[in-house]
């Protein structure tokens, strides 16, 4: 009897490793969570496309700004799609990230990670002021009080030399960041590797959720659910990072450099593993551009949570109606806050990454167009969207730049009337965003389908019919 | 007396649901016609329909000869049709005098008088039947009573000589006392001439100015008839009407 | 520079704020968006005169009437094609249209008139022989004409609408447009005049900056933000509450730039307006409309 059990316990310790409550599902890579992942996994190849040549040097630096777009658009979704705030100041918040992270780190001497903290701290307090304001100010007025934000970062930009070097810039450099991650090469057959784990991960995952589900049917506790959920949304953070950690062992081995070997060198342990990675080396540009994409991920994570979270739903809530939110108990200047503060510290981060990434700044990219262009991202990608603000980004920055500039090079400003009437036919029969476009897909599939399943039916018809009168020819 | 009005099979709905299921009504020349029923019966929106503010789906609306089914409001309400929304909707922030002259807006001069002057005539008309207006027409609207905004918004829509003028639920929000004024002045437009299509739920007193009535359930005419019949029917009183009224 | 130079610059600067203010305020009203549009709208007819007066040899009063004669149109184009398959969006998504609109319009410029800047004259020729003293400031005889253009314009404007029946139609759209479509009152046209209206006030705007600068597609972008910051100031609520803060917006920040700081100047006077809104938060002459719960 014992050792039954003891093996059940082990059996289900097994099952529940593969089975962290609520991430491996049924339709598990529907999940929101492992689709941000393998979105992760898809960003993360494209430096490596662009070592082998497939994608140009050029294309990845655009890659590079639809991520920062979409990292913006993110934050500001928070406020556009489920508040129903608009900013007209969110390039000022970039241009203030892109700005202070050199600023503090070459006056300041911080390291790379203390300026970002101390920006983004900067970036937070400003939020929590505009949030505090946006408790007397609304609508119309509130729009344009942030706008008049946005100037005042405008103003400083191009006049405060000390801090902005005027209209000549400033320089950066890549980011250099203690992070295991980054610095790993990443080959052909290291991606290839990468992917399979990946894939054999989710198939462990897929049947030891099928034997689970069985086990779940015995009765849950209703008092014990939350803290369950809870606990199980924890541990299955911690999971999923330790799959990947054991991923990334499994590649570095396969790589031939060993991780985790303990050195004596006199008194002291090291690792070998990490010893290259502690120094901080500047990253080169394909690091960087996985920096970003990681920071992306994160992002897309840390939104989903708070848009699934009580605090998501109290600001849908007084989207609607503030006064009728109020009455349940919602506290606006709460909610007004975690709003804004979310939207700046998320437009100064992506300011930050900004410079990283083109490794300098200068002072007119920070225009009231500009915070347009983002609003716009947000509203062609769909409110309430994740995946939207990508598709967003990639349709207003993306598109025209990649391609248009490139195919259509001596007709001056087609780029922009693409754009252009892209916003307007967009908002004009996808009020809700170009990401409701696959709803549409669907059912235009969907209409096909069957017209196409009717065509066949009626043309079978017609040569049976066809058939049978030459039959009563026949006679 | 011929048909002003005439709404026939008239289907209205807001995406799956019918407000107003083959409505049909007659409003003759020169009478007061009532519509009455409770909340949710179809009154406003076959009234927002007869104004061309909605689509229908079914049915058509000859007013005066004129089919203006798909007609927008602006053109409804040149042809003649003038209506005191729901809720007074008066322009608060204009003065009394501009909102009346506003109602004027569609007045077009006759073969005897300017547009002026018949703007003028018609105000002193509107100030004679509400001389608390008259008193107040430099003043801001909204700082109107609520009564008072009830007059503004009705003698608005008098004020461009109106063939068929649509009154939504005068008494709404008003004291007695006021409501049985505006009533009785109501009836003096009829002896005027003017044709009358009264919305309410305040059923009894409507019922003592009307000629005609309909009453809307659910988007349906359930009962129809002179208003003499109508309150000799002490079970459709007492089943539609009267425990509203009590 | 003097104080009377100073107040007669800002009555210059205010006096472009002011219809570019009355423009945004305008559309506003009657199309319930904030016009991001207008400067660009005012831009493209800027070239459209600039490049008649390069390629015809008209003069500059001649390319000014026309350009604001295609300004109408331009105008009415954007309502009738644009904003009215677009009246049921949401605010925010107007407002954004409107900038899809700034984008094409920016697509079309190089496209139509190619990437050089033009150049367009003053009204009347800027010499020592025609300026005027007074008070020590200089004020020359282009200047004094914008000014009083911008003010008989705006003059006339309050007066149709405070005593024209389209006047009052306008109005009441503004107020009200269901229960002005109800009183017969064609709202679609008086929302195509608007456009057109804010589409000549904000050309005008440009033909009087262009001279200071070129023709560009940038050049209106500035007066474009101090026009929403005059509409605060002032209030949406009321057409003379903008056309008021225009030109006090103008002599603040010119003030401000002369004696406290040409670094931090224009930054102290928005926190200071910033601080004000907080204060009165629908502006200076704006009510709070009672929202519904």
């Amino acid at each position: 009897m014992n050792k039954i059990n003891i093996l059940d316990k082990v059996k289900s310790n097994v099952t529940n490793f593969f089975q962290p409550k609520g991430v491996f599902d049924k339709n598990f890579v529907k999940k929101p969570l492992i689709m941000y992942l393998i979105f992760g996994l898809l960003l993360l190849a494209i430096p490596f496309l662009q070592e082998q040549g497939y994608i140009q040097f050029y294309t990845m630096g655009v890659f590079g700004m639809i991520i920062i777009y979409t990292i913006v658009a993110l934050g500001l979704n928070l406020l556009l799609g489920y508040s129903g705030l608009i900013s007209l100041g969110t390039a000022g918040f970039i241009g203030f990230g892109a700005y202070g992270l050199p600023f503090f780190s070459n006056l300041l001497g911080l390291n790379f990670t203390g300026a970002l903290i101390v920006t983004l701290l900067l970036s937070a307090l400003i939020g929590a002021l505009i949030g505090l304001f946006s408790l007397k100010v609304e609508g119309v007025y509130l729009a344009i009080a942030t706008l008049f934000v946005g100037e005042i970062f405008l103003e400083i930009f191009r006049n405060v030399e000390w801090f902005t070097n005027g209209f000549s810039g400033v320089k950066f450099h890549y980011p250099h960041v203690i992070l295991l991650f980054f610095q790993l090469r990443i080959t052909v057959t290291s991606f290839i590797l990468l992917v399979l784990s990946a894939l054999i991960v989710i198939a462990l995952g897929y049947i030891g959720f099928k034997k689970y589900k069985n086990k779940q049917k015995s009765k849950i506790e209703k008092k014990e659910n939350r803290i369950t959920k809870i606990k199980s949304r924890l541990l299955s953070i911690f999971k999923i990072a330790l799959i990947i950690l054991g991923l990334m062992l499994v590649l570095q081995i396969v790589l031939g450099e060993p991780l985790l070997t303990f050195v004596q060198s006199g008194n002291s342990i090291t690792t070998t593993g990490f010893r290259g990675y502690l120094k901080l080396e500047e990253f080169d540009r394909n690091q960087t551009f996985r920096f970003i994409s990681l920071i992306l991920i994160a992002s897309m994570f840390i939104i989903y949570n708070i848009v699934n979270s009580r605090t998501g739903r109290a600001l849908m809530a007084m989207s609607r109606s503030e006064h009728a939110a109020q009455s349940m108990g919602i506290s606006l200047m709460k909610y007004r806050l975690v709003a804004f503060i979310t939207a700046t510290v998320f437009a100064t981060l992506a300011g930050t990454l900004y410079v990283s990434w083109f490794t300098s700044a200068y002072p007119d990219s920070w225009t009231l167009g500009f915070s347009l262009i983002l609003i716009a991202v947000v509203v062609v990608g769909g409110y309430k969207s994740i995946f939207g603000m990508f598709l967003g980004a990639l349709i207003i920055h993306g598109i025209p730049t990649f391609y248009l500039k490139e195919a259509f090079a001596d007709i001056n400003g087609l780029p922009f009337i693409f754009t252009g009437v892209l916003i307007i036919v967009v908002i004009l029969f996808y009020p809700y965003g170009a990401i409701y476009l696959r709803h549409d897909i669907k059912r235009l599939y969907r209409y096909l389908k069957s017209k196409i399943i009717k065509f066949i039916h009626l043309i079978k018809q017609r040569i049976q019919k066809s058939n049978d009168s030459e039959v009563n020819e026949d006679e | 007396m011929s048909n002003l009005l005439e709404v026939s099979n008239l289907s209205v709905s807001y995406n799956v649901i019918e407000a107003l299921k083959n409505v049909s009504i007659n409003v003759k020349e020169g009478t007061i016609v009532a519509i009455l029923g409770a909340n949710g019966g179809g009154k406003t929106t076959l009234l927002k329909k007869i104004s061309g503010l909605i689509k229908s789906n079914k049915g058509n609306i000859v007013f005066n000869g004129i089919d203006i089914t798909k007609l927008p409001a602006e053109k409804v309400t040149q042809l003649g049709i003038l209506q005191s929304p729901e809720g007074r909707q008066i322009f608060t922030d204009l003065t009394v005098e501009e909102n009346l002259r506003i109602g004027a807006f569609t007045l077009k001069k006759t073969k005897e008088f300017s547009k002026k002057e018949r703007i003028k005539v018609n105000l002193k008309r509107v100030y004679k039947y509400f001389p608390i207006l008259e008193e107040r027409k430099t003043q801001i609207a909204k700082t109107l009573s609520g009564g008072e905004q009830q007059m503004l918004a009705i003698s608005r829509a008098l004020m461009a000589s109106p063939k068929l003028l649509i009154l939504d639920e005068p008494s709404l929000g008003l004291a007695p006392l006021i409501v049985r004024d505006i009533f009785e002045i109501i009836k003096e437009f009829k002896k005027e001439g003017t044709t009358i299509l009264i919305v309410e739920q305040n059923a009894l007193q409507t019922l003592k100015i009307a000629d005609y009535a309909y009453v809307l359930q659910l988007g349906e005419v359930i009962i129809e008839g002179t208003s003499k019949e109508l309150m000799q029917n002490p079970a459709l009183v007492e089943a539609y009407l009267g425990k509203k009224n009590k | 520079m003097n104080l009377a130079q100073l107040i007669f610059n800002s009555l210059e600067t205010g006096s472009i704020y002011a219809l570019a203010a009355l423009g945004v305020v305008l559309i506003f009203r009657t199309s319930k968006t904030t016009n991001f549009a207008q400067g660009m709208i005012g831009t493209l007819n800027a070239y459209i005169a600039a490049t008649i007066l390069m390629k015809w040899d008209w003069n500059i009063w001649a390319v000014t009437i026309f350009a604001i004669g295609t300004a109408f149109i331009t105008g009415i184009i954007i309502d009738t094609l644009i904003m009215r398959p677009a009246a049921k969006a949401s605010a925010v998504s107007k407002q954004i249209i409107t900038l899809g609109i700034i984008m094409v319009i920016l697509g079309l410029i190089p496209f139509l008139f190619g990437i050089n800047n033009l150049q367009l004259p003053h009204f009347i020729p800027v010499s020592p022989d025609t300026k005027l003293a007074l008070f020590g400031a200089s004020l020359n005889y282009n200047s004094i004409f914008t000014i009083s253009l911008s003010l008989v314009l705006m003059g006339f404007l309050f007066w149709f609408l405070k005593y024209t029946r389209w006047g009052l139609a306008i109005r009441v759209t503004a107020s009200n447009e269901v229960t002005s479509r109800l009183m017969g009152v064609p709202t679609k046209s008086v929302t195509m005049i608007s456009w057109a209206t804010a589409a000549m006030f904000g050309t005008l705007a440009a033909i009087y900056l262009a001279p200071g600068g070129s023709v560009n597609p940038n050049m209106l972008v500035d007066i474009q933000v101090n026009a929403f910051f005059a509409c605060v100031i002032g209030g949406f609520g009321t057409f003379y509450g903008p056309v008021f803060a225009g030109f006090m917006l103008a002599t603040i920040k010119n003030l401000s730039l002369a004696y406290v700081s040409d670094e931090w100047g224009h930054v102290l006077v928005y926190i200071l307006i910033l601080v004000f809104l907080y204060f009165k938060p629908y502006g200076l002459f704006g009510k709070k409309t009672v929202k519904k719960v």
